[in-house]
C-alpha cells in the first residue's frame, strides 16, 4: 500500500530549568493511506509529543525538534515554513485531543469553531461553511445539529464535545487524523460510542488514523498495526493480532496483562507493570525498561537494544527472546524466588 | 447614606462658622441655619432630606408629640427640601440661592467626560501594551513595558499632573495649562462637541488620570494573555492551521480580557478618587472640586448630594461591568 506518512528518527526535547527532557528519542514509523495505527504506552512516554512534533505543535521554547524527518505528501514537514505548514494543519492532517472540556474555546460558538477551518482551507463563505458544519455535526451524531450550531461548548456534555472535536477534525476531509487519547477523559460507555463512531467514519471517509491510547484494550477492534512506546522510544511494532498473541517485548507483555479480562479468575486480573517509568532528564545507555523487567540480563544494563525484525511486519527492541519457553520458565522462577 | 449624613455632622464646625473678620452676626447665622433646618434634631433633618419638608411637617402635624416636632412645626413651611426620593438634593448652603441639582447638573458632565476618557485611555493603551508585552515575552519590549507599568502605578496623579503641566504646558507650550474646553449644553447630557479646543484641554488631565489605569490594565492583560496562550483550546486552534493573528485576536484576546473586565469595577472607583486630585490640579470645574471644597466648607447638602451621585455612578459602573462580563464570557449567563 502507498505510504502516506514516513517518520524518520524523530527526536524532540524540552530544554527546561531542570535540564533536558528527552521526550522523544529517535522514533521511525510509517502510516499507509487509509490505515489505522495505534500508538500505545503509559502516560508520559512521549506519545503526545511524538505526534504533535509531526505538525510542529509543541510549544517552542521550551520544546525543540532536534532531529528527524517527517515525510508527508512528498515533502518534509519539518522543513516547511510556518505558513506552508499551516496549509497542512487542519487541512490534510487534523488532530483531536484528549480533553474535550478544555480543548474547545469557551467563548466561541461551536459553529464558529467548525466554520473557521472551512473558510480558511476550503475558501467557503459563511453560508456554505455553516451548511457544511451542520452536515458534519449530523455525521458525528449530534441531535438537532442545525439548532446547536450557535451553542457554546459548555452547553454540551463531555461525549458530545468530543463529537464536536471530531467533526472539527474531519471538516476539511483530512488524509490523516491524529486522535490523541480521545476517549481517556470520558466515561466507559461513552468511550465505546466514540470508538465506534470513529471506526464507522473511517469506513465511510477512508482517511488514515493514528490513534493514541494508554489502554491496549481499546486498540483491538480498530487498529491494523500497533506501535508500543516506552520512555520516548518505540520498543515494539507489530500487526494487531501479533501484539496480542505473540508480544516480543516484556513491556508489551506487561501492558497486555494489565487489561482487565473477564475470562480469567479474579486474582489473575489486572497485573500492572511494577515500578515507575524512567526519568527522561537522564537516560543512561541501557534498556530503559531494564529496572522494571523480570527478564533483564546483564546486557540490558550495558546497552540499549535497537529495534530488530522478529517476524513479518514485527519489530521489537529487546535482547531477550521472550517467546522462548525456556526464558519464560527462568523468569517465572526468578519472580517466585523474589516473592519468597 | 445615613452614615455620611451623620458622620459629616459629627465633624467639628458648621457651614456658617467663620473666623475672624469674616464672621457673621449671630442673628444672620441663626437665620441661615434655620433656613437649612440646622436647628432641627438630626433625625428630623434626615427625614426632611430624604422625604421632604412637607412629609416631615405632615407627620408632626398629625402626631406633634414626637420629640423634636416643635422645631419642625416651626420651620417646615419655609422649607426648601422636596426630598431626595423626589430627585431634589436640596439647596447649597454656601452658594447662595443655588440648588445642588443645578451645581451637579453643571459639573457632573465635566467629571464624567474626564473619567470616561481616562478609562478609555487606559483601555486603549493598556490592552495593546499588555498584548505586545505578552507576545514579545522576555524581550526588551516586554521589559520596557513592565518598567513603564511599575512607573505608572507608583507615581501618584498628584505628582504626575504637575509634572505633565510643567513639561507639556509650561516648557513646550503644546497644551493649555488648566481649565476645561467644553461647556454645556452637551449632547445626551454629557457628550461634548469634539472640538480641537476640547481635546487640547483634555489631553493632560486625561493622561494624568489614565496612566495608572494603563499600567494596571497592561499588567493584567499581559499575565492573562500568557496564561490563555498556554490553554488547550489555543493548541486546538493552532492545529486548525489558523494564522498567528487570528489565533491572538479571535481565540486568545477575548478570553484574556475576562479578568481585565473584572478589575474595571475597582478601577472606576480609583478613577473617581483620582479625579478629585486631577480636577483640583488642573482647575477643572468638575464635581470633584465641589466635593473637596464642600467638605472644607461643611456644606452638608452638597456633600450628601455629591456622595450620592458618586455612589450611584459606581453602582452603574459595576452594572456595566457585569454586562460586559456576561457578553465576553457566555458561560456566565447560564451558570
Ligand atoms: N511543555 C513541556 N515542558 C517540559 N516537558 C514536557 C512538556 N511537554 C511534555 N513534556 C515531557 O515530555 C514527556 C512526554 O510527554 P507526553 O508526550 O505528553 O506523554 P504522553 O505519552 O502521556 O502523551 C513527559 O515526560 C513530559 O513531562
Ligand atoms: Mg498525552
Amino acid at each position: 500500500m502507498a505510504k502516506l506518512l514516513e517518520v524518520k528518527n524523530l527526536k524532540t526535547q524540552f530544554f527546561t530549568q531542570d535540564g533536558v527532557v528527552h521526550a522523544v528519542n529517535g522514533i521511525s514509523y510509517t502510516v499507509d493511506k487509509g490505515e489505522t495505527v495505534a500508538i500505545v504506552g503509559e502516560s508520559g512516554c512521549g506519545k503526545s509529543v511524538g505526534v504533535m512534533s509531526l505538525i510542529r505543535l509543541i510549544p517552542q521554547p521550551p520544546g525543540k525538534i532536534v532531529d528527524g524527518e517527517v515525510w508527508f505528501d512528498g515533502q518534509d514537514l519539518l522543513k516547511l515554513s510556518e505558513d506552508e505548514l499551516r496549509h497542512v494543519r487542519g487541512n490534510k492532517i487534523a488532530m483531536i485531543f484528549q480533553d474535550p472540556m478544555t480543548s474547545l474555546n469557551p467563548v466561541l460558538t461551536i459553529g464558529r469553531q467548525i466554520t473557521e477551518a472551512l473558510e480558511l482551507h476550503l475558501g467557503m463563505n459563511r453560508e456554505q461553511s455553516r451548511k457544511r458544519a451542520v452536515q458534519l455535526l449530523e455525521m458525528v451524531g449530534i441531535p438537532g445539529a442545525e439548532s446547536r450550531l450557535d451553542d457554546y461548548p459548555h452547553q454540551f456534555s463531555g461525549g458530545m464535545r468530543q463529537r464536536v472535536m471530531i467533526a472539527m477534525g474531519l471538516s476539511c476531509d483530512p488524509q490523516l487524523l491524529i486522535a490523541d487519547e480521545p476517549t481517556t477523559a470520558l466515561d466507559v460507555t461513552i468511550q465505546a460510542q466514540i470508538v465506534d463512531l470513529v471506526a464507522n467514519l473511517k469506513e465511510e471517509l477512508g482517511m488514515a488514523i493514528i490513534w493514541i491510547t494508554h489502554d491496549l484494550g481499546v486498540v483491538a477492534g480498530m487498529a491494523e498495526r500497533v506501535i508500543v512506546m516506552y520512555a520516548g522510544f518505540i520498543i515494539e511494532e507489530a500487526p494487531v493480532d501479533q501484539i496480542y498473541t505473540n508480544p516480543r517485548h516484556p513491556y508489551t507483555l506487561g501492558l497486555l496483562r494489565s487489561i482487565p479480562r473477564l475470562d480469567l479468575g479474579r486474582q489473575k486480573r489486572l497485573i500492572p507493570v511494577d515500578g515507575l517509568p524512567p526519568d527522561l532528564l537522564d537516560l543512561p545507555n541501557q534498556c530503559p525498561f531494564a529496572p522494571r523487567c523480570t527478564f533483564a540480563i546483564d546486557r540490558c544494563w550495558q546497552e540499549n537494544p535497537p529495534l530488530e525484525v522478529v517476524g513479518p511486519g514485527h519489530t521489537a527492541a529487546c535482547w531477550v527472546d521472550i517467546s522462548d519457553v525456556k526464558v519464560q520458565i527462568l523468569a517465572e522462577e526468578d519472580a517466585n524466588k523474589e516473592a519468597a | 447614606m445615613l452614615t455620611v449624613f451623620s458622620m459629616m455632622r459629627a465633624l467639628p464646625g458648621g457651614p456658617f462658622d467663620f473666623e475672624g473678620d469674616k464672621s457673621l452676626a449671630k442673628a444672620v447665622t441663626d437665620n441661615l441655619e434655620r433656613r437649612h433646618h440646622l436647628d432641627w434634631s438630626e433625625s428630623w433633618q434626615f427625614v426632611s432630606y430624604v422625604l421632604g419638608d412637607d412629609v416631615a411637617g405632615a407627620v408632626c402635624e398629625t402626631i406633634p408629640s414626637i420629640p423634636g416636632c416643635d422645631k419642625v412645626l416651626d420651620g417646615y413651611k419655609a422649607g426648601v427640601s422636596r426630598g431626595v426620593i423626589r430627585g431634589d438634593l436640596g439647596m447649597a448652603m454656601r452658594q447662595r440661592g443655588r440648588t445642588i441639582n443645578g451645581i451637579i447638573g453643571e459639573s457632573f458632565p465635566v467629571s464624567l467626560q474626564l473619567g470616561l476618557m481616562a478609562i478609555g485611555f487606559g483601555l486603549l493603551t493598556g490592552i495593546p501594551l499588555g498584548t505586545i508585552a505578552a507576545l514579545k515575552q522576555n524581550t526588551t519590549i516586554d521589559y520596557a513595558a513592565s518598567f513603564f507599568a511599575v512607573l505608572g502605578l507608583s507615581v501618584p496623579s498628584l505628582v504626575l499632573g504637575p509634572v505633565l503641566i510643567w513639561i507639556f504646558a509650561l516648557k513646550l507650550g503644546w497644551f493649555p495649562v488648566s481649565t476645561w474646553g467644553a461647556q454645556p449644553p452637551f449632547f445626551l447630557g454629557f457628550i461634548p462637541a469634539p472640538t480641537k479646543d476640547f481635546f487640547m484641554h483634555a489631553a493632560l488631565p486625561v493622561t494624568a488620570l489614565g496612566l495608572a489605569l494603563t499600567a494596571s490594565i497592561a499588567r493584567l492583560t499581559r499575565a492573562s494573555l500568557l496564561q490563555v496562550i498556554g490553554e488547550d483550546y489555543i493548541r486546538t486552534a493552532r492545529a486548525k492551521g489558523l494564522p498567528q493573528s487570528t489565533l491572538i485576536v479571535r481565540h486568545a484576546l477575548r478570553n484574556s480580557l475576562i479578568p481585565v473586565v473584572t478589575i474595571l469595577g475597582p478601577l472606576t472607583a480609583s478613577v473617581v478618587t483620582g479625579s478629585f486630585v486631577t480636577e483640583f490640579v488642573f482647575g477643572i470645574p468638575g464635581m470633584g472640586k465641589h466635593f473637596i471644597t464642600s467638605i472644607n466648607n461643611r456644606d452638608y447638602s452638597m456633600i450628601s448630594g455629591v456622595t450620592l451621585v458618586y455612589a450611584l455612578l459606581l453602582v452603574i459602573a459595576n452594572m456595566i461591568v457585569d454586562i460586559m462580563y456576561a457578553w465576553l464570557d457566555p458561560r456566565i449567563k447560564f451558570e
